[in-house]
């Protein structure tokens, strides 16, 4: 092992013999400084891996032989590697970066650099506290030498600005030295720690206010982050991803290691509340952000904020060094890329974005993926990071913290992910950037580390990914990464993987109906093959469909697999990502995903506050949960309901649904409102219905939170239905229909009954089934007419009668009409709420769906009857495997229609391990009957035909044989004929009276509501935002006035401090044995009249 | 009142003095200048913890530690604690670098802008 | 359930010949109604067979034109629905013969098979290619959405105090006397049930779904010869078919055929004396009309059933 302190002397050394190097010629002290980053690197990640694998011990260093209290030591431990590791890297990257961005390269910033590399690794290693201040004061210097280098006009005012404050801050830093030294008679960190609390007196605490505002200002805490917000908008890119790769975690870990210093509730309140807000309010701040580098800013300081808030907890084992590790290295990894390719696409403002690195795949894949990492997505580090630290958050007294760190991650999704939007491609041509390899790897180095790491936690045995699952992943990441293949190829591909993939699912026995995992299981299955078959006539819009889609497939099987509450939130999150990428891909796709990636997020974190309040409870798999009570169990239930309603898109919060369905690439949508929609509702069955749910005791009785569901189900199914109705985008009138469609299968869920389920589970089979016929023939009609307005079409009949007749069969089969399959769902649902006892919720859902029938009308008629458009008169038939996949659904349909019992039956037998009670009294394949009610399937089918046979016998036995075929306008108008004779297609306003009937309840009033929502959280962005001012001097007066506020008010003296300690609000603190909290000690010792407005005399 | 006390109240006297530079002028080269009076009281405060009356400054010199062993461990008692000082050298040190740096970055600023007003600097916000 | 007893056979036999006798009937009904309506604005009318002689002459003309399968099926839906309907619901009580093929389905079946014909029909008059007609479609469709949620509500009411949906058990729950029917246990839904019935025979003041039929254009003009006799014989057994299901759902079923015919003469013409006293409303007076105090007769029945 390389003696750790070479890491601080072979920088510092070379540092100062690179001038002489550079005699020899540049290419000699790059060489000299690439291999002292080398050094660094590998003799840092050898240290870490050793440590990691335990062969080695953490080490302790002594220098100049003075043991520890009175020579300085340093300390290598796993957390030091990992980080100089980390900074390691980062240094060759950013060298890489560096070197073709400067103007006149000069061996003045490879001095710099690996200066700051020396200082990074002292500010790390070292356990003296003055030794500390000496390192800081280094990578300060080191550092701004090098802003001053770069060409950014406005990096000057931004380091200037900064180096005032940060002037005050070692003013700060070191008069809390000097009192502390006097306080303890020592500079050694851990001596100190031990004798401090001792001594508490008046001077030790008002020193530990001043080492924490000049932390406060180091880490760029709320609300002293001014200028270091300022530089990142003003400084060379490349430099800020160096300084957040080395300095800033190394700063970060000297807090930590000056950390025992701070005793007590009070200070431990202070630090999380410190770090808490500086992480919601810097995203939020962000969200208001146009310009691309400060963004990255604001989400850098919230960023470190949240690692701030979190080292108390590390100290009192709430959160593990993993977890706080892993947000770090995701932290320093993703923003470090994202830095990287705002140098790359040199955009100041947001709006610049368009298009950037269209012509770049690998870059564009690139950037993507670093988005997801700093949104702590998975498969990136973060997602584990976050989830196990709350983990430990939920389990501990510090859950209520949870709620505002979902809350500023939420944010977090609101400004990259419109970053996001605002990159895609545009209208415009894209600008060809030509990106030199020095560019582009360091970004890639950062996101592949990321991704491997992500990718191995993911394989954890714990999770319980079935390799089905892996298979449909890694098809997918191998069809992603041959993205460059003719989207024919890809499509042939992928379709040969989902028919390879659904084979072995089942072979391998995962498609069993009678299980709930195998019951949606098949459905992925079903949709997956149909629309892949389908997808081969109609090319998909991006060559990344593919891959995506697969992909996203693999998520679902995590999902419906795992047993693990951790392997589930990562399955959803996957889900959630990867359906967001392949909606972005239609022709308004970004916009409409925007909203999706919004809603489903928000709908991630309350899924997520479920699990965690499940979590808190003690659970921690999905069959654990059955073993919640009382009120853990009632939130736990609570919040997952929520979250899953948000998903399916209930009633207020819908608005996402219909712009994300419709703006989808036309193949895509029917999987999403076929598949992905059901995902939501498996979760209802197989998670949310694991918890015992107590009643509500309100002061009128027992409220059952499932009612409020079911009435929330109903409402949906009724507005939704509504709204379609009015609609004249075709595939948006589908989508609402969708969303009422699914407010059925949520009400059957809320019933809780084995008969409710049944319906439910019917219902979401019949769903896939028929609007994924509806979808796809809609998607061929699109694919040849060009258009999805209703109004643009007409008598299609003639020109498409295969799309026709499915259509046909897909609305009755909606409606509910006997004699198809969607009567049985009807007739279950109806029955279920009766036996319920929810009879005004069945009449509201009885109503609605007969809501249906005029938009299924207009559907069928705008686009297929009355008169034929002109420009259509040549239009053919849908692609083949258009129709092919539009007869296998037919099929399906005829064979529920004629047999529902094929299904119905091993469904019963699903539910029937839930409630032990049998849906049906009878179930035949094609006979079923309730306590309530029957149904012979195959006789009301064979009734139907046989009279249609009769009927159409007889006409056909009274037609004659010659007729004439009537040409188009050839109909009568009261004996008049309009001239000129034209086409007359009744389009526009349909269901005129029926609108103003029902004008009353279409006010728009749900989307005013989250439009008013979203700008008044926008415009409290915008004015807390002005704090910011801009005036170097403002900042430093926030910085005294900080420290003013903490002597004054939160530490006036150790009497107050330590009556709040024993309260038991934060009473949880693990006991260090060797340090004992105020209230212990107690000391009343009066304090010095020396501080800055300390003690009024 | 101790000698110590002087000092400081002193270096408490040059800190304010320092911080209200810093706060109240507008030109950026006295905010360095104040900032660097700042630094001075802060070293003063230093050097004044650790002095305690009656003792002597902690200069080792031929005579106190090789004439007479036994003498010198007197000696040794009866010096002020050397740690402060040590510190303030350091940061003299370190606070000249800073100080070098902020000025050139003053020159620059100026170069640029041709002011030495801070509020001109302010295009950076929100 | 009710399991039949009688074998194939005789069933079809007695099946035909209470179709062939509904339609009778309902022919009937509507010469009787054209007489009344005459009667009522003063003018003498056409006699009471002529429905039958309208049949007849259009069952044996012949049409020259063509307009596409989808044109030709909708009266076939129609008259296959209407029967079909007609067929699913039980006419006399206790009477295998009047049973017809109600073994197929509940309460909830019938419902929905009405809308089967509506359907049809609605798709072939569109596929004509007459805007008027899809102009008729869409008032019927949004009065139709209106009334069924009155009806919806007093099916639940009675489906809730039954506790079955099954039309057998609806019946057997209200024979034993007058004072047992759902008109007089339950006459809030009986209110809403009979005021939706308004609408779903589309006489007077809800009948701006027919308008366009009398300018004159719209289906029945698009419609002709042996199409037309399907449409008519499937609007007579249409109208019988859903007074038989009132029958059962409010009158106590039926156990005599005599008493059958009675009832439903009663509710079809419940429609006809409103029809004759009222003018139109428009589509949305309409919609709003049924979404309005019947749909609060409903609501009030349900919560009657709740409570009590």
């Amino acid at each position: 092992m390389v003696d750790p302190i070479l890491l601080i002397a072979v920088p510092l050394g070379i540092a100062f013999l690179l001038p002489l190097v550079d005699r020899l010629g540049r290419a000699a002290s790059r060489w000299v400084h690439f291999l002292t980053l080398v050094f660094y690197t590998g003799a840092a990640a050898s240290w870490a891996l050793a440590l990691h694998k335990g062969t080695v011990a953490a080490k302790d260093i002594i220098t100049a032989s003075w043991p520890p209290p009175v020579g300085i030591n340093l300390h290598m431990g796993l957390a030091e590697a990992v980080i100089l590791s980390l900074a390691g890297i980062t240094g060759i990257c950013a060298a890489l970066y560096l070197v073709p961005r400067e103007e006149k390269p000069s061996i003045r910033s490879i001095v710099l650099q690996v200066l700051l590399l020396a200082g990074t690794a002292g500010l790390t290693l070292t356990r003296d506290i003055f030794n500390m201040f000496v390192f800081l004061e280094i990578t300060s210097i080191s550092t701004f030498a090098i802003v001053l280098l770069g060409k950014e006009k406005k990096a000057l005012e931004a380091g200037f600005k900064y180096m005032i404050l940060g002037g005050i801050a070692s003013v700060l830093l070191l008069l809390g030295i000097a009192f502390l030294y006097k306080t303890t008679g020592t500079l050694n960190m851990a001596d100190m720690a031990a004798k401090l609390p001792a001594l508490f007196t008046g001077g030790a605490a008002a020193a530990l206010v001043f080492l924490f505002v000049c932390m406060v200002i180091e880490l760029k805490g709320f609300p002293l982050n001014g200028p270091a917000i300022d530089l990142y908008e003003g400084v060379e890119p490349g430099v800020m991803a160096l300084i957040v790769g080395t300095t800033l975690n190394a700063v970060l870990f000297a807090f930590w290691k000056i950390l025992p210093l701070f005793g007590g509730a009070a200070w431990e309140g202070v630090i999380m509340t410190s770090g808490m807000a500086t992480f919601v309010l810097g995203n939020l701040f962000a969200t208001r952000q146009k310009k691309v580098r400060r963004m990255l800013g604001y989400s850098s300081s919230a960023q470190v904020g949240l690692l701030v808030f979190m080292l108390p907890l590390l100290r009192n084992h709430v959160v593990t060094l993993a977890a706080l590790g892993l947000l770090l290295l995701n932290h320093t990894l993703a923003k470090a890329s994202l830095l990287w390719f705002t140098g790359i696409h040199e955009e100041e403002e947001i709006g610049g974005w368009r298009g950037a690195f269209a012509n770049n795949p690998l870059l564009r894949i690139l950037f993507g993926a670093s988005v997801l990492a700093i949104a702590g997505l998975p498969p990136f580090p973060g997602f584990w990071g976050k989830w196990y630290a709350l983990a430990g958050m939920a389990r501990s007294p510090y859950a209520w913290w949870i709620l505002p760190l979902l809350l500023g991650s939420l944010l977090e999704f609101v400004y990259y992910f419109r970053w996001l939007k605002e990159s895609a491609r545009g209208v415009e041509p894209a600008r060809s950037e030509v990106v030199p390899f020095s560019l582009s790897a360091p970004p890639a180095i950062f996101t592949a580390i990321g991704l491997v790491l992500g990718i191995r936690a993911l394989y954890g045995p714990a999770l319980g990914v079935s390799s089905q699952a892996w298979l449909w992943m890694w098809a997918g990441g191998i069809l992603l990464a041959a993205a460059f293949l003719p989207e024919r190829v890809q499509a042939g591909l992928s379709f040969l993987a989902v028919l390879l993939g659904s084979i072995l699912l089942y072979s391998s026995g995962a498609l069993a109906l009678h299980t709930l995992s195998g019951f949606f299981t098949s459905l992925v299955v079903i949709g997956a093959l149909v629309f892949s078959l389908a997808r081969l006539g109609i090319p998909a819009l991006h060559r990344n469909y593919h891959g995506l889609f697969l992909l996203l497939a693999g998520s679902l099987l995590i999902v419906l697999k795992t047993d693990s509450l951790l392997g589930f939130f990562a399955g959803w999150e996957l889900m959630t990502w990867t359906s967001y990428f392949l909606v972005r891909q239609g022709k308004k796709g970004p916009a409409a995903s925007y909203l999706y990636i919004l809603f489903s997020g928000a709908a991630g974190f309350l899924v997520l506050g479920g699990l965690m309040t499940a979590v808190a409870g003690g659970a921690v798999t999905i069959s654990g949960l059955g073993a919640l009570r009382g009120n853990t169990a009632l939130w736990a239930w609570i919040l997952l309901a929520a979250g899953l309603a948000v998903k399916v898109g209930s009633w207020g919060a819908h608005i996402w649904a219909p712009e994300s369905y419709s703006e989808a690439p036309d193949v895509f949508t029917p999987f999403l409102s076929g598949v992905i929609s059901k995902i939501p509702v498996f979760a209802f069955l197989a998670v949310a219905a694991k918890i015992a749910l107590p009643g509500v005791t309100t002061t009128l009785g027992t409220l059952d939170p499932a009612w409020v569901l079911g009435w929330i189900g109903g409402l949906t199914a009724f507005g939704m239905t509504l709204l379609a109705v009015f609609q004249d985008d075709m595939k948006k009138l589908l989508a609402y229909s969708s969303l009422g469609q699914v407010g059925y299968i949520v009400l059957g869920f809320a019933m809780m009954s084995s008969l409710g389920w049944t319906a439910a589970l019917y219902h979401s089979l019949n769903h896939l089934l028929f609007k994924g016929l509806l979808f796809v023939t809609i998607a061929g009609v699109i694919y040849r007419t060009g258009t999805r307005s209703l109004s643009d079409l007409g008598g299609l009949i003639t020109r498409m009668p295969f799309s026709f007749f499915a259509v046909l069969i897909g609305i009755i089969t909606l409606s509910g009409v006997p004699p198809l399959s969607g009567f049985a769902g009807k007739w279950l649902l109806y029955q279920a709420g009766i036996q319920k006892g929810w009879y005004l919720l069945t009449a509201l859902a009885m109503f609605a769906s007969i809501l249906a029938f005029p938009y299924l009308f207009k559907l069928i008629h705008s686009i297929f009857l009355g008169q034929l458009k002109r420009e259509h008169r040549e239009i053919r038939e849908a692609p083949k495997a258009v129709v092919l996949s539009q007869w296998i659904l037919i099929a399906g349909i005829m064979l529920l229609s004629v047999a529902p019992g094929t299904v119905l039956v091993p469904i019963q037998e699903a539910v029937k391990a839930f409630f032990g009670k049998a849906a049906f009294t009878t179930a035949t394949a094609t006979e079923l009957a309730t306590d309530l009610g029957y149904f012979h399937a195959m006789g009301v089918m064979s009734m139907v035909v046989v009279l249609a046979v009769i009927v159409l016998a007889g006409i056909l036995f009274f037609l004659p044989k010659h007729t004439t075929k009537v040409k188009q306008l050839d109909i009568v108008y009261s004996g008049e004929v309009p001239p000129p004779p034209e086409e007359i297609q009744y389009a526009q306003n349909f269901f005129r009276p029926f609108e103003r009937a029902y004008s009353p309840v279409l006010l728009p009033r749900v989307k005013a509501f989250w439009k008013s929502f979203s700008e008044s959280v926008l415009s409290l962005a915008e004015a807390g935002r002005r704090l910011y001012t801009g005036d170097g001097q403002t900042y430093i007066l926030y910085a005294l006035g900080v420290v003013l506020f903490l002597v004054l008010f939160i530490f006036p003296a150790p009497a107050s401090s330590s009556s709040k300690a024993p309260g038991g609000k934060t009473g949880y603190i693990v006991p260090v044995p060797r340090k004992a909290r105020p209230a212990e000690v107690g000391v009343q010792a009066p304090r010095p009249g020396i501080l800055p407005g300390g003690k009024a005399k | 009142m101790d000698i110590t006390m002087v000092y400081i109240g002193t270096a408490l006297a040059l800190v304010l003095v320092g911080l209200g530079g810093v706060l109240l002028k507008r030109n950026i080269l006295k905010m360095v200048l104040a900032l660097d009076i700042v630094e001075t009281g802060v070293n003063l405060l230093l050097i004044g913890i650790g002095y305690t009356p009656g003792r002597e400054a902690p200069i080792v010199d031929k005579t106190s530690f090789f004439a007479d062993r036994a003498k010198e461990t007197v000696n040794a008692a009866n010096l002020v604690d050397p740690v402060p000082q040590a510190l303030v050298l350091t940061a003299i040190v370190i606070g000249l670098g800073t100080t070098a740096l902020m000025l050139s970055y003053v020159i620059r600023l100026y170069a640029q802008k041709k002011t030495l007003d801070i509020r001109e600097f302010g295009r950076l916000k929100w | 359930m009710s399991p039949s007893e009688l074998s194939l056979l005789p069933k079809l036999f007695w099946v035909v010949v209470s179709v062939v006798g509904a339609i009778a009937y309902g022919l009937v009904i509507g010469g009787i109604i054209r007489k009344v309506m005459a009667r009522i604005q003063g003018r003498i009318g056409p006699p009471v067979y002529q429905p039958y002689l309208d049949l007849f002459k259009v069952i044996f003309q012949r049409t020259a034109t063509w307009h596409g399968y989808m044109f030709y099926l909708g009266p076939v839906f129609r008259a296959a629905g209407a029967i079909g309907l007609f067929l699913l619901i039980p006419v006399v009580f206790g009477d295998p013969r009047f049973d017809n093929f109600s073994f197929n389905g509940d309460l909830l079946m019938v419902m929905y098979f009405m809308f089967f014909g509506c359907l049809g029909m609605a798709l072939g008059a569109a596929e004509g290619g007459h805007p008027h007609s899809v102009v008729a479609i869409t008032r019927g469709l949004s009065q139709m959405t209106a009334y069924e949620l009155p009806f919806s509500l007093a099916v639940v009411a009675i489906a809730a105090q039954t506790g079955s949906f099954s039309v057998h058990q609806i019946v057997a729950a209200q024979q034993g006397g007058v004072g047992h029917w759902f008109l007089f246990t339950n006459p809030l839904a009986a209110v809403a049930a009979f005021l939706a019935f308004l609408g779903m025979n589309m006489y007077s003041p809800f009948d701006i779904v027919l308008a366009p039929q009398e300018i004159p254009i719209g289906p029945p003009t698009e419609y002709n010869s042996a199409f037309m006799s399907a449409m008519m014989s499937g609007r007579a057994i249409f109208g019988v078919a859903k007074c038989v299901l009132y029958m059962d759902l409010f009158l106590g079923g039926a156990t005599t055929i005599l008493a059958a015919i009675v009832k439903v003469f009663f509710i079809y013409f419940w429609s006809i004396f409103v029809g004759a006293v009222f003018p139109r409303f428009r589509t949305e007076q309409a919609v709003r009309f049924f979404l309005g105090w019947p749909t609060a007769a409903g609501v009030a029945a349900v919560l009657a059933v709740m409570l009590f």
